[in-house]
């Protein structure tokens, strides 16, 4: 066999192992798209003629806090505190960690709501950093749902970990205190925990959907907008490919590794079981879903993530590259630590679902994804130097990846118009067209890139931790 | 040396076209889609429009006479005529149920006797003959509305079916039409009643007029554990203490759920028995029951329980520790006041700066 044979054979090889990996991807997204239009279809006839709004004066409705850690939100806090307090829902209270911040975000929320110190008897059933100023309550009875914690700061993670202390619900909705949600996201994120009678539903996770350029006046959304920057026009088709396809599809299959750290609603005595959130990663969305579930699978319980499609929960998303660089930087390290740090699960039949599809597919299509599209890449470009290009061959790979990545944004797209249909606004769908067209030219070459990072980051820069998300406010925004 | 893989490059190509294709005819029925959608959304604000109008004209001219009216006569001709398209027929029915849950006294009568005149009820009956779940859930969601108790048999069927969505209709239609009667249907039900089924149940058993409510006693007794768990709450939240002896019983009962849920009723009633009976049995206790227990405790404790509580100041499990500190300094301040007020364990510190610093929380 002579050398240039050897070669040949590597390059063949490659070039399958390429067209192997687009087609494993465009399959498994063919697939996923076909159980999310399945599992979407079951919820809205499940859910076409429940009345949720049963729940607001239920004697019996289950209490819930919703934790919301703060760091340096003086902008807003007052005002997305306010949001937080007009939730429709009968028996919950609204637990604000501020996380150290280093503004005046408690002297706000004291003045603004009438707060004074209480004493207050915390069971650490979850380590924490102490308390910095300790418990809040309002003298005023109109804010009596709400609780303010002032603690060292320990980071996103700790403090919600604070919040599950100092907790007296059942469920414990976490999310991010600048998000707004919905009056009725209570009623509808705990609907499946209340359901189910052969499992336990551990935890529910439900849309995000963007609200950069929308009308919101006093902590409602009024209108829904489609921005202007292109942006923020992509990240809004990215959040819809993923939440509607791509999540719903893996409720279908009780497969869901992630519920969005922005909202999500956790059975209480699980999430204490497992130890609350790990303070030394950066996904810890991701990993205490992942840790539950294990925990599930090795009690040998039955249990389900629940996923709920509706739109209920709106953030800002970033709207400049180096915000959003970061924040995927921390999403790629996130991902990393969570499969590395639970990697006994993957191919195990012990853990059944969890360990013989949903962890595998993330390490293949979430984890390895990027690291394989830059060397995908990377081996063009050898080939071009050393003039072995099939130019047809590479034009064509690279048109039918892009033509693929149009078509699933064009399945999100007519999943949302034949579902919620937000973006009703005459004009958007042309918007919507052109974005889908840009998205991959716009914001897929920065979450690449961000991935990489992510990837040198997690190995060779250890002390990265969050980095900054500097927010607008949504209340500013119109 | 270039590499060739002819095969391979003309299916990359063919599917280049092809997906070229679909792609463009997506973007054409895109813009159809959200053009009709737009439409379909005003044509039904528009027609919804005409058929509250129409109503309201009924309802109020029914109002002055006896007889039907010739305007109301060409109203229901008017709405027969919709019934025949299924677009307009569901519009139709949306605007009546809306309707009915907004007005009251004799004019919900009158929206009744047309739902049956224009030959709803008609339609309703066929949805329960679908074979689609969700469809036969609608026919009864339809038929609870209009309060047709006629159908009543037909619906029993429904007590135990497979989807909790059409069984919780079934069960819903026999309490909002039957009162406390109604409840009845729980003696068939083999299959679970969930949190949320129980929370649809109870608000429609709080608008109940009738304030006799039935014997529950047998409901108590009932093999269907999750019966008992209803028939538990609706004790708690209707006051029943007549059945003490029967919640008594629950104590010892094998599922764990009706243990707890027992527990937390008769802490609600502050029954000293259960105290004696569960504090004999405490070792064998789980920790849910143990916490329930204290529970009651708090409420039910007298100074002869110091001994128990005092044994327990010192458990690991934090909880248990806080309420013992509590209620024995509710019940016997000297011997609390005589314990040391620190010790090697933090916790326990703790618990007695708030217990003594603090109104409690």
């Amino acid at each position: 066999m002579d050398y240039n044979h050897i070669v040949r054979s590597i390059l063949v090889g490659f070039h399958y192992f390429f067209l192997l990996f687009t087609v494993l991807i465009v399959g498994s997204y063919i697939i996923l798209a076909f159980l999310s239009s399945k599992e979407t279809k079951r919820y809205l006839k499940k859910n076409s003629f429940v009345n949720h709004k049963d729940l607001i004066s239920s004697r019996i409705a289950p209490s819930i806090s919703i934790i919301a850690p703060a760091y340096n939100e003086s902008l807003n806090i007052v005002e997305n505190v306010r949001s937080l307090l007009s939730t429709h829902y009968v028996n919950y209270d609204v637990i604000i960690v501020n996380d150290g911040s280093k503004d005046d975000s408690l002297e706000k929320l004291i003045i603004a709501y009438d707060l004074e110190r209480v004493e207050y008897l915390i069971d650490y059933k979850v380590p924490t950093q102490d308390l910095r100023a300790g418990v809040f309550k309002s003298k005023n009875p109109a804010f009596d749902k709400l609780i303010v914690v002032d603690k060292e700061n320990g980071g996103k993670a700790d403090a919600l970990n604070c919040g599950i202390n100092i907790s007296q619900s059942r469920y414990i909705a976490c999310i991010d205190v600048d998000c707004l949600l919905l009056e009725d996201s209570l009623q509808r994120m705990v609907k499946p925990f209340l359901e189910y009678t052969d499992r336990k539903v551990i935890a529910s996770g439900g849309v995000i959907r963007i609200a950069n350029s929308c009308k919101i006046e006093n902590g409602k959304l009024l209108q829904v907008n489609f921005p202007d920057k292109w942006l923020e026009r992509a990240q809004i088709l990215e959040y819809l490919r993923s939440f509607l396809l791509g999540r719903m599809a893996w409720a279908r299959l009780n497969g869901l590794l992630v519920i969005s750290g922005a909202f999500g609603l956790f059975d209480k005595e699980i999430a204490i079981q497992v130890g609350g959130y790990d303070t030394k990663t950066v996904g810890e969305d991701m990993e205490i879903i992942v840790r539950m579930r294990k925990y599930m699978e090795e009690q040998n319980l039955k249990y389900k993530v629940a996923y709920i499609p509706d739109p209920l929960c709106w953030t800002e998303a970033p709207d400049n590259r180096k915000i959003i660089i970061s924040q995927r930087n921390r999403w790629t390290r996130g991902t990393i630590e969570t499969l590395k740090m639970h990697r006994k699960i993957a191919l195990n039949p012990k853990y059944r679902i969890l360990g013989l599809l949903s962890f595998p597919y993330w390490f293949i299509f979430e984890r390895m994804a990027p690291l394989i599209e830059v060397t995908g890449m990377l081996y063009f470009i050898f080939l071009y130097f050393y003039q072995e290009l099939s130019w047809s061959f590479v034009v064509g790979l690279f048109l039918l990846a892009y033509l693929f990545s149009l078509l699933f944004s064009f399945v999100a797209i007519f999943t949302e118009e034949f579902t919620y249909h937000q973006y009703e606004k005459k004009g958007i769908g042309i918007k919507l067209v052109l974005t889908v067209f840009l998205e991959p030219l716009i914001l897929h070459p920065l979450v690449l890139y961000a991935a990489i990072r992510g990837n040198y980051d997690y190995y060779f820069n250890k002390n990265k931790k969050w980095g900054v998300m500097v927010r607008k406010g949504l209340s500013k925004t119109e | 040396m270039q590499m060739k893989l002819p095969l391979i490059e003309n299916i990359i190509w063919t599917l280049v076209v092809l997906l070229s294709f679909v792609i463009v005819i997506l973007i054409f029925y895109l813009k159809v889609l959200r053009n009709d959608i737009r439409v379909k959304k005003s044509r039904n604000i528009k027609y919804t429009n005409i058929i509250e109008k129409l109503l309201i004209e009924f309802l109020y001219s029914e109002e002055e006479a006896t007889a039907l009216s010739k305007s109301q006569i060409r109203i229901i001709r008017h709405f027969k005529k919709g019934l025949s398209s299924k677009y307009k027929r569901k519009i139709i029915i949306k605007t009546f149920i809306k309707l009915t849950n907004e007005i009251s006294g004799n004019m919900i009568g009158i929206m009744r006797k047309l739902y049956d005149e224009i030959g709803l009820l008609k339609f309703a009956y066929k949805k329960l003959r679908s074979k689609k779940w969700h469809i036969v859930a609608l026919g009864i969601r339809d038929i609870r509305q209009f309060r047709v108790k006629k159908a009543q048999n037909h619906i029993t069927k429904y007590i135990n079916h497979p989807r909790e969505e059409v069984r919780r209709e079934a069960h819903l239609y026999f309490i909002e039409l039957f009162g406390y009667e109604g409840l009845n249907f729980l003696d068939d039900l083999e299959l679970p009643l969930s949190e949320w089924d129980q929370i649809q149940l109870l608000r429609k058993i709080e608008k109940i007029d009738n304030n006799e409510i039935l014997d529950i006693t047998k409901w108590l007794k009932s093999e269907n554990d999750y019966v008992v768990i209803f028939m538990l709450t609706i004790v708690k939240l209707y006051n029943r203490l007549e059945t003490k002896e029967i919640l008594l019983e629950k104590l010892t009962d094998e599922n764990l759920d009706v243990r707890l849920k027992a527990t937390e009723v008769l802490t609600h009633f502050e029954v000293a028995e259960a105290k004696e009976i569960l504090k004999n049995k405490f070792d064998t206790l789980t920790l849910k029951e143990k916490l329930a227990f204290f529970d009651l405790l708090e409420k039910t404790a007298t100074e002869n329980d110091s001994v128990f509580v005092i044994d327990h100041i010192s458990s690991t499990n934090f909880e248990i520790k806080h309420k013992s500190l509590r209620i024995l300094k509710a019940i016997n301040k000297n011997i609390y006041d005589k314990l040391e007020k620190t010790a090697d364990d933090d916790s326990y510190n703790k618990i007695i700066h708030f217990l003594d610093y603090s109104h409690g929380l």
